[in-house]
């Protein structure tokens, strides 16, 4: 009997849990909104003299989330809750009503030692919900370095992707009339703060490039009269030419290893791409045609180069293998497109496309697929990519006596394009890898 | 003037009567005596509540169509129960020499030694059913006899075998059945379908409960649900347009930033209950796979935070039983 009374409970239990399953909406949602995301940062909280460092740091992190496009940051003024003390939790309540989707807390405070010490805390507000919380020991001279990091950890946790802030830029700072321009290479946080230059501007510098994994940078200087690849360590301002070759040398960039330099070496008129071991100094020629092959670009595993060439008569996109075989153009749009340069992703090719009068940059795959226009112009040219190949920096020379180039960062998506604050004009950026 | 006025008013005055005398109104319009069509009137819910299958039924069985060929099998057994011919040897005869004879003509023999030689080996064939039939006693079988006899018999039971009459089936009765499975030359057959004559009713109800299912025709068919598409509303209560309707509440408030790297393959589920007036109970459940870890954990708090947010749902109170329950996947197929 009993035996019976299980089996039908059992039996009924079973029956109610597939009319539970049946009555289930199932929906799928394939695409989301891509508004930015309205975030508050609150002011960290800090006492006597780490309150203006606190309020700083709170600010660059702010901007650095503004600045990269996909977050909105809300305006302190809209804040009901003020934040006395982050290690409680806060009322969510208070930020659903301003629409706060994720909310940021923190305190600036001095160790014993001198040093500072800045914690933050980063609140889902629709889950009631702390998504991280770290802290940092640091000078008080690194408090950007610090903001940065914060930002980058923030930027993670919401969009799924490392973030960019806590990186440099190297450029070349132009100054002076347009006929007779001062050009130096400059170096400066990816938000244009700690600009510091590295040359006087007596020489000519042009295409620098960051090493991948070291405080080193490679360009190309018209020191000495012929234009010749320099090797500059950022620490001890050491200087080296790279190879001692007859000709010039010019459009320099470093393997993703750091071990190599691959450039353009012109001969009778004709220019092909080599490398060279920094260790060993060992030279490898990779291209051997009468054409000009220039701006070489590893792909993030190194294993191939995508370059510009010529050979076809009109300046194009290539990729070969890394010990030079299998060329192929890749490139086959209307117009011409030149400087290169292979995503940190490794799955796509961002490119200055010459076509109709103006200078465009886009990106295409890397079988020269699904070619993108991200912004065009009067003369746009040079991108360079972020490391976490979210977001491209490039130059735009504006016409006229008084135009000059700027720099700007655009997103992969083609929005938000924002200009970066430099107080000269400036071309030639490069993006550093995330700093250690 | 005068004169004028008077030919006026005369002509038409001439002019009015001829159009009142020939000139006629239009025919009206010929109406066809028809009958009204029914019309039903039914709401959108209904139409757009269609049955698109299940994502995960099973394959549904297709009828089995094999078995109804069988037959070429072959077919000597034809006089199975019709004691009269059995007995006689003759269908052994027509049914042996067939075989044979295409053996015979296959090989590369020329034409003039195959015609006269080959009939009398024709004739010596017939002989082999009947070794055939002793082989079963080989096989060191128990009870060689009986068993026969019960395999004999169930060859004519598989048609509607008649209840009340122990009479063997007619010829048609034997067809192909259970010879698959009996493996037995028909002349054995033959020969012990003698036997069964002798069996009662009850024997053959009782052979009948043994029998094994039907080896020819299509098989049942059931009623299986269909394979459906990716769309899984199954079941769903909630008309199409209800079912936009919720799915554009939470993707208004599903955030994600575009061009995510490694985003292909991921996918976000969040299952949650509702309450009556669309707020949710409880906490939803969210489980996310594929693209690394990061990304993974990135989305899921998006899927997490659109659900939280844009609750609560707006949803028609009467069909409250089909939706308190939802899950959303959450993916960005469409947007790389």
């Amino acid at each position: 009997m009993m035996k019976m009374m299980r089996l039908s409970v059992a039996l009924f239990a079973g029956l109610m849990i597939t009319f539970s399953a049946h009555a289930r909406v199932v929906i799928d949602i394939t695409k989301g909104n891509v508004e930015p995301l309205p975030i508050a940062v609150t002011k960290f909280v800090g006492q006597g003299n780490e309150a203006k460092i606190a309020a700083d740091i709170a600010a660059v992190v702010e901007a650095d989330l503004k600045r990269s496009g996909l977050f909105a940051p809300i305006a302190q003024a809209a804040f009901i809750e003020k934040i006395s003390n982050p290690d409680n939790v806060p009322r969510f309540a208070d930020w659903k009503v301003i629409n706060a989707q994720a909310l940021v807390t923190g305190r600036v405070r001095r160790e014993t030692d001198g040093r500072l010490r800045t914690e933050f805390r980063l609140w889902d507000v629709f889950g009631s919900e702390q998504i991280t919380g770290q802290q940092y020991f640091t000078n008080s001279q690194n408090w950007r370095r610090v903001a940065h990091i914060i930002a980058d950890a923030i930027y993670e946790q919401l969009t799924g992707e490392k973030g960019y802030f806590d990186t440099r830029i190297v450029f070349v700072a132009e100054s002076g009339p347009k006929s007779k321009r001062v050009k130096k290479l400059a170096l400066m946080d990816q938000d244009g703060a700690n600009l510091r230059y590295l040359t006087n501007g007596s020489d000519l510098v042009l295409t620098p490039r960051f090493s991948p994994n070291r405080q080193e940078i490679t360009y190309m200087s018209f020191a000495g009269g012929l234009p010749r690849v320099y090797l500059l360590q950022l620490e001890t301002g050491q200087r080296e030419i790279v190879g001692n070759f007859p000709n010039m040398t010019f459009s320099p960039r470093f393997s993703p290893d750091g071990q190599r330099v691959i450039m353009s070496l012109q001969k009778d008129g004709n220019a092909n791409i080599y490398t060279m071991d920094l260790r060993s100094r060992v030279t490898t020629r990779l291209t051997n045609t009468a054409a000009i092959d220039t701006s070489p670009s590893y792909s993030p595993n190194g294993a191939q180069i995508v370059f510009e060439s010529d050979r076809g008569g009109r300046q194009q996109l290539y990729v070969m293998n890394a010990d030079g075989t299998n060329q192929r153009r890749i490139s086959f749009g209307t117009g011409s497109y030149s400087t290169p340069v292979w995503s940190p992703r490794g799955d796509l090719i961002a490119f200055t496309k010459r076509s109709g009068g103006q200078f465009l940059i886009g990106v295409m795959k890397t079988d020269g697929s699904r070619e993108r226009i991200l912004t065009e112009g009067y003369h746009n040219e040079g991108p360079t990519w972020a490391p976490n190949g979210r977001t491209l920096m490039f130059f735009r020379e504006t016409p006229g006596a008084t135009g000059g180039p700027k720099l700007f960062t655009i997103d992969l998506t083609g929005y938000n394009e924002q200009p970066v604050q430099v107080s000269s004009f400036a071309s030639d950026p490069a993006w550093s890898p995330p700093l250690d | 003037m005068k004169a004028g006025m008077l030919t006026s008013a005369a002509a038409h005055s001439a002019l009015i009567a001829f159009g009142a005398f020939t000139i006629t109104a239009p025919s009206a319009l010929e109406v066809a005596d028809v009958e009204a069509l029914p019309i039903e009137i039914v709401t959108q819910a209904d139409v757009t509540r269609i049955i698109k299958g299940e994502k995960d039924a099973s394959i549904a069985d297709r009828p089995a169509p094999k078995p109804t060929l069988r037959p070429q099998i072959e077919e000597p057994a034809q006089f199975i129960g019709e004691a009269d011919k059995d007995i006689s040897d003759e269908p052994v005869k027509e049914t042996a020499p067939a075989p044979v004879k295409s053996a015979e003509e296959s090989a590369p023999q020329p034409a003039k030694e195959a015609a006269p030689v080959s009939t009398p080996k024709l004739a010596a064939e017939p002989e082999a059913p009947v070794q055939v039939a002793t082989l079963p006693a080989e096989d060191e079988q128990p009870a060689s006899e009986a068993e026969p006899a019960e395999e004999a018999f169930k060859l004519p039971e598989r048609v509607p075998v008649p209840k009340s009459k122990p009479t063997p089936p007619k010829p048609q009765i034997a067809r192909t059945n259970e010879r698959k499975i009996s493996e037995k030359p028909p002349a054995k057959q033959v020969v012990e379908s003698k036997k069964e004559q002798k069996n009662t009713k009850d024997q053959i109800e009782a052979l009948l409960n043994k029998q094994k299912p039907k080896g020819g025709g299509a098989k049942q068919q059931k009623r299986v649900a269909a394979l459906g598409g990716t769309k899984t509303n199954t079941n769903a209560k909630l008309s199409q347009s209800e079912l936009d309707a919720l799915r554009g509440q939470i993707q208004k408030c599903f955030s994600v930033s575009g061009g995510m790297a490694d985003a292909e393959d991921l996918r976000v589920k969040v299952e949650f209950r509702l309450d009556e007036s669309g707020a949710l109970e409880g906490r939803p459940t969210v489980s996310a796979q594929g693209g690394n870890k990061v990304a993974r954990r990135a989305l899921a708090g998006s899927a997490k935070r659109a659900v939280l947010r844009c609750a609560p749902y707006k949803l028609p109170i009467e069909k409250y039983a089909d939706w308190a329950e939802v899950e959303v996947n959450f993916s960005l197929q469409d947007m790389l």
